[in-house]
């Protein structure tokens, strides 16, 4: 605080950022992270941001989803001077209303969003009761292009991106989501990658209670298990984590719940491979397996060497065997006797007795 | 007066006549000493009869079993190439032409009979053997001089078709080695056509691509029938370098050229060496001498007689680098030549072998540059391959497998990277190969082995 004003202090520089163990990219954020720290005030706060600018070119700070003063909408060339390298940009203005928003540059956006220059604001309502909920996460969902065996994103990918992650991590180096049986639980998505992603929640019905725009009427709230986290915006949904267990919370388009893999590949699937060529093929490859014939199940059970700097396409282990995930993938962990604040991992669930699947013969 | 010479001529005569058939085995040793020196101990034999024949092929058969080595390709060829084994020929040639230079022609007479007045009176003449007898040094000497050419001018074929054999022989292996990765390039193509044929049976190929991957494996079979049918080409050449034929032809090639040896060369004092132990230049340095004497002689015995002694150097206009003629001595009876034009002709001839010595010096030093600079290149590019480009197509190959095993590149991918990877390792052989060639040109060039420093030991790998 400084006087009447809160004050914040972002500076926007090249930060390293592990993906997940075995994979670090380098990126750009904020205060040496990505996404950068999440700018939490209350409703009528007036607050002063300084955004010192450590990037190697010129940036500024938009506030996405925010009503504010037009000269603290941060487009550069358009309401305000670019923030020149060495200096910093001081903007001010008062949080109008309370709700999910985003903050990332608005200068060479392009590139500079697909180095991870992005951020959350949350503006709390001032009546603490109002939209209370019990456990509130905020994610950020992004792609990235991370060539196998390099660790800098290309910024000039449209589509082909490898990379899809929650808070720039990927599976499984993303947290699990621990949860006290019986809590309201919000879950805050903002998108700033090129395609929108349909998280959808295992085990549970949720509602979407707000995007950027601002809170929705009860009324207007219409249960769902997976909800469309648009381009550019952000969506918050809740719902009462009435189900103990291992629950699941991912992107449902099944190639961003992997890491990097080849799309152009040949197609092995149900081609014989083995026998006599396996042997010719490995005579001139030693290290050759064939691959791919009865699905890529076995990528996840063969631990063979990758390159540097390369998470498997898909990997994780449970309590039952491979997970076989990566990317936008993570565990909500509901669990009875939670204290409150405690977000360590439970570890895993343990299921009461005939209520697991079972296997019979044939 | 006339009686006297008579009397002494007969003498001589009688003398070299008690003299058995002439034996070339001394100046055929001579440089069939040098030439095995200058090929590092490898036997010249000549063989001049039935006994010596099949000791040859003995030995022939003898080095026949095991598989071919340069030194062992070069000792067949030695004893074996008829062209060589003809030249050898001509030294017995030019010894007996030596010899029979000592002899006085037989002394011939000549009867005149004059008719005049009614009567007839014989005139009896013997004149010509006092020319013989006044020239027998100068013949001798040319002929010794033209022994010692064609002896110069064996020891440089000698030289000449070992070099021959080393470049047919290191050629023969780089290529027999190189065609043997060839046929793993057919492996992966054929793999790769494989494959496609079961993706197709699978349905998850079209024709358009299966036909691509069955046009490269068709194409690398008809790459590999053209490199098979050089090698039998090249194997051809070196049969006939060695003088091979029937049976003898079934001989086998050791699986691989030899390493670069040794450290670079220094062309420091390489020329210098060239031009003391070239043959060829021993020959030409011999016909300045030659041509030195005649001119000198010409000039003492001018006032005798128009006495013609001459030089021909030409050499073979068929290619083979034979000397076709020798010096030889001319008489003329002194009536209307008084041997003026001899005299300048011989100048003339004596001023002709100098200037095609020195020319036959720089071509010398121009061979050892040039040979140096194949040799230094060849060297160069084939420590670079093995030591640069070898190890990072392998690498590439590593990094394409890892690839292939996180499902980040197809198996195509991975089988076309590893025929790239056997095509460079065709490409360092080609390059190994150009450098034993260069090496075998290297010493055609010194008419002698190449000196050279050990190389450093290689550095170890981290
Ligand atoms: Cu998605």
């Amino acid at each position: 605080m400084n006087g009447t004003v809160k004050e914040f202090r972002l500076v926007a520089e090249p930060v390293r950022r592990e993906f997940a163990p075995g994979m670090v990219v380098n990126a750009w954020g904020y205060n040496g992270q990505t996404p950068g720290p999440t700018i939490e005030a209350v409703e009528g706060d007036r607050v002063r941001i300084f955004v010192k600018n450590a990037l190697p070119e010129w940036t500024t700070v938009h506030w996405h989803g925010m009503r504010l003063p037009n000269g603290m909408d941060g487009v550069g060339g358009l309401t305000q001077p670019h923030i020149p390298v060495g200096k910093t940009g001081v903007y001010e203005f008062t949080f109008e209303e309370s709700g999910t928003y985003m903050y990332h540059p608005h200068a060479d956006e392009m590139v500079q969003m697909a180095m991870g220059l992005m951020g959350f604001v949350i503006v709390h309502p001032k009546d603490p009761n109002q939209y209370r909920a019990d456990r509130d996460f905020a994610i950020m969902l992004h792609s990235w292009d991370i060539k196998p065996g390099t660790g800098t994103p290309n910024p000039a990918t449209m589509l082909d991106f490898n990379m899809w992650t929650f808070n720039s991590r990927v599976f499984p180096g993303i947290d699990p989501m621990p949860v006290r049986l019986g809590d309201r639980v919000r879950m805050r998505f903002g998108n700033l990658s090129m395609t929108s992603h349909p998280i959808h929640l295992h085990g549970h019905h949720m509602v979407q209670t707000a995007t950027d725009g601002g809170w929705i009427t009860e009324s207007a709230q219409t249960p769902m298990n997976t909800v469309n986290v648009p381009v550019g915006s952000t969506v918050t949904v809740e719902w009462v984590a009435d189900r103990p267990g291992d629950w699941a919370l991912h992107c449902h388009k099944a190639h961003h719940a992997m890491n990097a893999m080849a799309h152009d590949a040949p197609n092995m699937i149900g081609v014989a491979q083995g026998g006599d060529l396996q042997k010719r093929i490995a005579n001139l490859l030693p290290e050759y397996m064939a691959m791919g014939a009865g699905g890529m199940a076995e990528m996840a059970e063969m631990q063979m060497p990758l390159p540097p700097n390369t998470l498997p396409m898909m990997t994780g282990n449970g309590p039952f065997g491979p997970i076989e995930m990566g990317g936008m993938f993570t565990v909500v962990k509901v669990r009875d006797g939670l204290a409150i604040g405690d977000y360590r991992d439970p570890g895993w669930y343990k299921h009461p007795a005939g209520t697991v699947m079972r296997l019979i013969d044939g | 007066m006339i009686a006297a010479r008579f009397g002494v001529i007969l003498v001589v005569t009688l003398a070299l006549g008690g003299c058995a058939a002439p034996d070339p085995s001394g100046p055929f040793t001579d440089i069939a000493n040098t030439a095995s020196e200058r090929l590092g101990g490898s036997e010249v034999r000549w063989a001049r009869n039935g006994k010596d024949e099949t000791a040859a092929q003995e030995a022939i058969a003898r080095l026949l079993e095991a598989p071919l080595s340069e030194a062992s390709a070069v000792r067949i060829a030695l004893l074996n190439n008829q062209r060589l084994q003809a030249e050898y020929e001509e030294i017995g040639i030019a010894h007996a032409d030596l010899v029979q230079a000592g002899l006085l022609e037989n002394p011939s007479v000549s009867v005149d009979i004059l008719a005049g007045n009614g009567a007839v009176s014989p005139a009896f003449s013997i004149v010509e053997n006092v020319f013989g007898l006044l020239t027998m040094p100068a013949r001798r000497t040319m002929a010794s001089s033209t022994l010692d050419r064609t002896k110069y001018a064996v020891g440089a074929k000698i030289l000449n078709t070992a070099a021959e054999v080393r470049s047919a022989y290191y050629k023969l292996v780089g290529d027999q080695q190189a065609a043997d990765l060839f046929h793993q390039v057919v492996s992966a193509t054929e793999a790769a056509a494989d494959l496609a044929g079961r993706q197709v049976t699978a349905g998850n190929l079209n024709r358009r691509d299966q036909a691509l991957q069955q046009a490269q494996y068709a194409e690398s079979l008809v790459e590999l029938a053209r490199i098979e049918a050089q090698l039998a080409v090249d194997r051809e050449g070196l049969n006939r370098l060695l003088g091979l034929y029937g049976e003898q032809i079934a001989w086998n090639l050791p699986d691989r050229l030899p390493d670069v040896a040794g450290a670079k060369p220094e062309l420091e004092g390489l020329e210098t060496l060239a031009i003391e132990h070239r043959l060829d230049l021993a020959g030409a340095r011999a016909d300045v001498q030659t041509a030195t004497y005649a001119l000198e002689l010409g000039q003492q015995l001018r006032w005798l007689t128009a006495l013609g002694l001459g030089v021909t150097i030409e050499r073979d206009p068929g290619g083979s680098g034979a000397w076709l003629k020798g010096p030889k001595v001319e008489f003329s009876l002194p009536i209307f030549d008084l041997g003026t034009a001899r005299i300048t002709s011989l100048e003339a001839q004596q001023r002709k072998t100098g200037k095609l010595f020195v020319g036959l010096a720089v071509d010398v030093r121009s061979e050892v540059r040039e040979a140096y600079l194949r040799l230094a290149a060849a060297q160069d590019a084939a420590t670079f391959y093995r030591t640069k480009v070898l190890p990072l197509k392998q690498q590439i190959v590593a990094e394409n497998q890892r690839l292939y095993n996180g499902m980040l590149v197809g198996v195509y991918d991975l089988l076309r990277s590893r025929q790239d990877q056997i095509n460079s390792a065709r490409d360092y052989i080609g390059t190994l190969k150009d450098y034993w060639i260069a090496r075998s040109q290297m010493e055609r060039a010194l008419a002698g082995p190449l000196p050279i420093a050990s190389a450093d030991p290689p550095p170890k790998s981290p």
